[in-house]
């Protein structure tokens, strides 16, 4: 609330491997707001959470089929909202109670219908860092519960990465 | 004589209800209740089966066809109107809808009062309706909305007489404390087992009015099965804040707000996030 | 080409109304008609139904033990060649069935072969109503059956009826059982799982009667602007018109079929649960039998539909927006996934570097257009995977080096070329696919390879296949296009084969979003 912590990574091998530490952090009904450009690292981050998760098998980009849903010590639903254009079609893919369904639910490109949010939720907006690979997880946790679960991440995170670049 | 099947699964309940309709009474043969949340899709059809088979009725001897068109859970409501529309138009006979919290303060249509129906909403709203109750006739105050509890409580506090409300609906197992707080004694909470609509209460509420052997009530539709839909409520929440997020940050086209996708000119530069 | 009765349904009424009009000197009107629909089970409205249109129409009111045949009639071009006592047949045998006891109507004394017809079907005159018919102030000659419980009206019926299904089977030019004799299963197929609505009649699971998908169906003309607009993944809005529409083009009516099938999975699961609701529905009421069908095994079996010369042993390549996978098939039923993607599907690759270009969707046939023009070697982009020595495959990689490699050309402020962007973007993706295909082809030893899925329309990933696998001797086989993105009649075929496997879904059946192909 308020404040902005981050996680550094270089490759995507770190970035899924953040997403395997956050993973560990996880409880029922926490929510994961993604925000990032193309080729970010979204679905990568996501993977990562998923094997953290003791999910079995691939984890695909949920482009298409707008909710993918995975189950491991926690169920994951997987969310990418980049096909929706307006904030009625929420409805259709039943957004609301697939977040209060009891499992964890990552959504990329959270960002199109911020309204739509909770109020308690953590949003990882990713960008580039200094170099072609890198990337930094800017974290904001908009409630008491998603603030303290971006601390003990970005804390579970500071050794991944070097330091320098933006 | 018309054999009606009805059925809702707009709340966490299954709810099928089996009766006969003279063109003057609704006569119920039985019903059905089942808490199986988020698996209606499960057990609706058996549970119509076994309807069925335990009043001795047969599928293909039912004239006419009530559904609950919500508003509640959306995957939920969607199960019942489709599953209907099949089994209408699988029989060739009319399909009537009834909104689902209509079906519920229905059940309380003896009593001489106010029902305050809370449905759940989801993301800290709910589904208010407000009806006055009076010698076994129901008229809903206002039309549907989604809002939060907290502004429903208090708008029935301040704008609905002075009188006891009964309150009823899924939605105070989360906000039941609001509503008492707001209305104080007025609040009448009913038992957690009224909250849903019944088979009983679907078809009471579908033929509420109707006086022909042919049609249901007034409010219950055409009987087309086409173009029965569940009763939608804006989403005022999102879009509002859409707007004045966009309004926010100087950029006057909802559609723009959040689409972070580098710029489409490969000639000239990206423009980045609005 | 089936002639056939069915229940008449509101979307009848214009023929029905113009064949009354043309007919009779006091024609009901259209209210009259619409209110009857409306009426329930005391009512039968049939219709007799061909690809030429409506030929004929009957209808019945039941009161107690009593039935009234209210309205029959038949098309001008269309008498004296026995459908009328199809219709007939078919309104005695109906309440035959309720326990009916005794069937009356009205006719005009005048009507001398409408007179004999009901004769024969055991229809006596008793009795006259004076002045019925307003136009000529005719009486009416009324006539009653014996009792339809009894011996001889049963023998009548049944011979009547015998009498109707000749007549339909000839007019149908024999298509009711195909010229080996073997009953053909006729298929009502319903696929809702992603962003289309969609319905089918396929009949053996191979003649496609009809395939009809929401986005392509005028909704407003159809209901007058009181449904609302049929968008993407309106599935509750459009399944009844869809279904509807499928039926009717087909002319076919829900009696005349052997199964519904349904897609029950992959998908999502707030689309999928639509069409399965709405596929048991119709289920219970009409007691057919239910099939439930993965959607990828559609994309496989469109392959077949297209072209039954296709069979297994094969090897599929089921290339979507949201799917990319590999599939080795040694018989239909039998499926081996031998790879799919990590990451993005090849469709939705595609959308997103069109995205980027600024191209608009659909990406893939607007990357594949403007890739006509470019050099595909113009950039060196990776191929992915493509010694990975498995079938599995990864395109986000791909994706990042497009957009890596458009950031930096423009940080160094150099004019990119999107023609030859796409081009070597395409030949990227294709590359690695072909060489897949071609060395699963070869492991399991098939003749025969298959591109399914809508990203099957891409020309190049067609040429380049059909290229690579001819030099190996491997035959290429790709549906049409409508075959190609999501449809019902795929799922008909595979429902099809699942149907006359005795494979059934209960009516506790549930959608399935992540319904594994094996």
């Amino acid at each position: 609330m308020g404040e902005i912590v981050s996680i550094r990574t270089r490759g995507d091998a770190q970035t899924a491997e953040a997403g395997r530490r956050l993973a560990a952090l996880l409880m029922p009904d926490d929510v994961l707001s993604l925000s990032g450009d193309l080729g970010a690292g979204k679905t990568c981050l996501v993977q990562g959470i998923a094997g953290g998760l003791g999910v079995k098998g691939h984890v695909a980009s949920p482009t298409f089929n707008i909710l993918l849903v995975h189950h491991g010590r926690l169920t994951l639903n997987h969310m990418d909202l980049y096909r929706l254009d307006r904030a009625d079609q929420l409805e259709d893919i039943d957004f609301f109670a697939t977040l209060e369904s009891g499992g964890v639910t990552a959504i990329e490109w959270g960002d199109k219908f911020p309204g739509a949010m909770p109020d308690d939720r953590l949003e990882v907006a990713i960008r580039l860092g200094g170099r072609e690979t890198d990337r930094v997880l800017d974290l904001d946790g908009t409630g008491p519960r998603s603030a303290s679960l971006a601390r003990a991440w970005a804390s579970a995170c500071s050794d991944l990465s070097g330091g320098e670049g933006a | 004589m018309t054999l009606v099947l009805a059925l809702d699964t707009a709340t966490e309940e299954c709810a099928v209800g089996l009766g006969e309709w003279d063109g003057a009474a609704m006569t119920v043969f039985g019903e059905t209740n089942l808490d199986v949340p988020r698996a209606a899709l499960t057990h609706l059809v058996p549970a119509i089966d076994r309807l069925l088979k335990d009043c001795g009725a047969r599928i293909d001897r039912v004239g006419a066809v009530v559904c609950g068109r919500g508003p509640g859970s959306f995957t939920g409501v969607r199960i019942g109107v489709a599953t209907a529309k099949g089994i209408a138009s699988g029989l060739a006979v009319p399909l009537y809808g009834v909104g689902t919290l209509d079906a519920i303060a229905r059940r309380f249509a003896d009593h001489d009062t106010l029902v305050g129906v809370v449905g759940d909403a989801m993301r800290k709203e709910v589904y208010p309706a407000l009806f006055r109750c009076r010698g076994g006739r129901l008229e809903r105050l206002g039309g549907y909305e989604v809002i939060p509890p907290e502004v429903a409580a208090a708008r029935w506090a301040r704008d609905a007489g002075t009188g006891p409300i009964l309150l009823a609906g899924n939605g105070l197992a989360k906000y039941a404390d609001v509503f008492t707080a707001a209305l104080g004694d007025r609040a009448r909470l009913t038992p957690r087992a009224d909250w849903t609509p019944t088979g009983t209460s679907l078809l009471l509420q579908a033929y509420a009015g109707a006086s022909a052997l042919s049609g249901a009530g007034p409010e219950a539709g055409d009987g087309d099965p086409a173009t029965l839909l569940p009763i939608y409520t804006r989403l005022s929440d999102a879009e509002e804040a859409e707007r004045s997020k966009c309004g926010a940050s100087g950029s006057g086209d909802p559609a723009a707000a959040g689409t972070d996708v580098p710029s489409s000119g490969v000639t000239g530069p990206g423009s980045g996030r609005p | 080409m089936t002639v056939a009765i069915r229940l008449m349904r509101p979307t009848d009424l214009d023929a029905v109304v113009a064949m009354e009009r043309a007919t009779f000197p006091t024609p009901w009107t259209r209210g009259i008609f619409k209110g009857e629909l409306l009426q329930g089970a005391s009512r039968r409205w049939v219709v007799v139904t061909s690809p030429g249109g409506i030929l004929g129409y009957a209808g019945t009111m039941q009161a107690g033990e009593e039935s009234h045949i209210m309205n029959l009639a038949v098309r001008a071009d269309s008498r004296g060649i026995g459908l009328g006592a199809a219709l007939l047949a078919d309104l005695m045998s109906d309440a035959q069935a309720r326990g009916v006891e005794r069937m009356t109507l009205e006719v005009r004394p005048s009507n001398a072969p409408a007179i004999a017809m009901y004769e024969d079907a055991g229809f006596h005159p008793a009795g006259e109503r004076p002045g019925y018919y307003s136009d000529t102030g005719e009486p009416a000659l009324i006539m009653w059956t014996d009792d339809l419980r009894s011996e001889t009206m049963g023998a009548r019926i049944g011979e009547l009826a015998q009498r109707g299904r000749r007549a339909l089977a000839e007019r149908s030019g024999g298509a009711a059982s195909s010229a080996d004799g073997v009953r053909r299963a006729l298929v009502l197929a319903i696929e809702s799982s992603c962003d289309e609505t969609a319905a089918a009649v396929v009949c053996g699971g191979r003649e496609v009667l009809s395939s009809v998908v929401a986005s392509q169906i005028d909704f407003h003309a159809r209901f007058g602007g009181v449904v609302p607009e049929i968008a993407s993944r309106k599935h509750t809005e459009a399944i009844v018109g869809v279904v509807d529409q499928a039926l009717g083009e087909a002319g076919v009516g829900l009696g005349d079929l052997d199964a519904i099938g349904v897609t029950h999975g992959p998908g999502l699961v707030g689309a999928l649960v639509v069409g399965v609701a709405y596929a048991k529905g119709l289920a219970l009421a009409t007691g057919l039998p239910l099939v439930g069908v993965n959607h990828l095994e559609g994309h496989l079996f469109a392959n077949n539909l297209a072209d039954p010369t296709v069979e297994p042993p094969l090897v599929a390549l089921i290339v979507s927006g949201g799917h990319t996978s590999l599939v080795h098939v040694p018989s239909w039923g039998t499926y081996h996934t031998l790879g799919s993607t990590l990451d993005d599907a090849a469709g939705e690759a595609f959308d997103k570097v069109a995205k980027l270009l600024g191209l608009g969707y659909p990406g893939g046939p607007a990357i594949s257009r403007l890739a006509k023009t470019g050099d595909p070697r113009a950039i060196a982009f990776p191929r992915a995977m493509i010694n990975s020595g498995d079938y599995d495959f990864s395109l986000s990689g791909l994706k990042t080096a497009v957009i890596t490699h458009v950031n930096r050309e423009r940080q160094v402020g150099r004019e990119i070329d999107a023609a030859d962007l796409a081009a070597s973007f395409q030949a990227a993706v294709i590359d690695v696919q072909v060489s897949k295909s071609v060395r699963a082809a070869q492991e399991f030893g098939v003749k025969t390879f298959c591109l399914a899925g809508g990203v099957a329309a891409n020309a190049a990933l067609r040429d380049a296949m059909r290229d690579a696998l001819a030099a190996r001797g491997v035959r290429l086989s790709v549906p049409p296009l409508e075959l190609c993105t999501d449809n019902a009649a795929m799922i008909g075929a595979a429902a099809n084969f699942r149907f006359m496997r005795g494979e059934r879904l209960g009516l506790d059946a549930e959608a399935v979003p992540d319904l594994p192909l094996e």
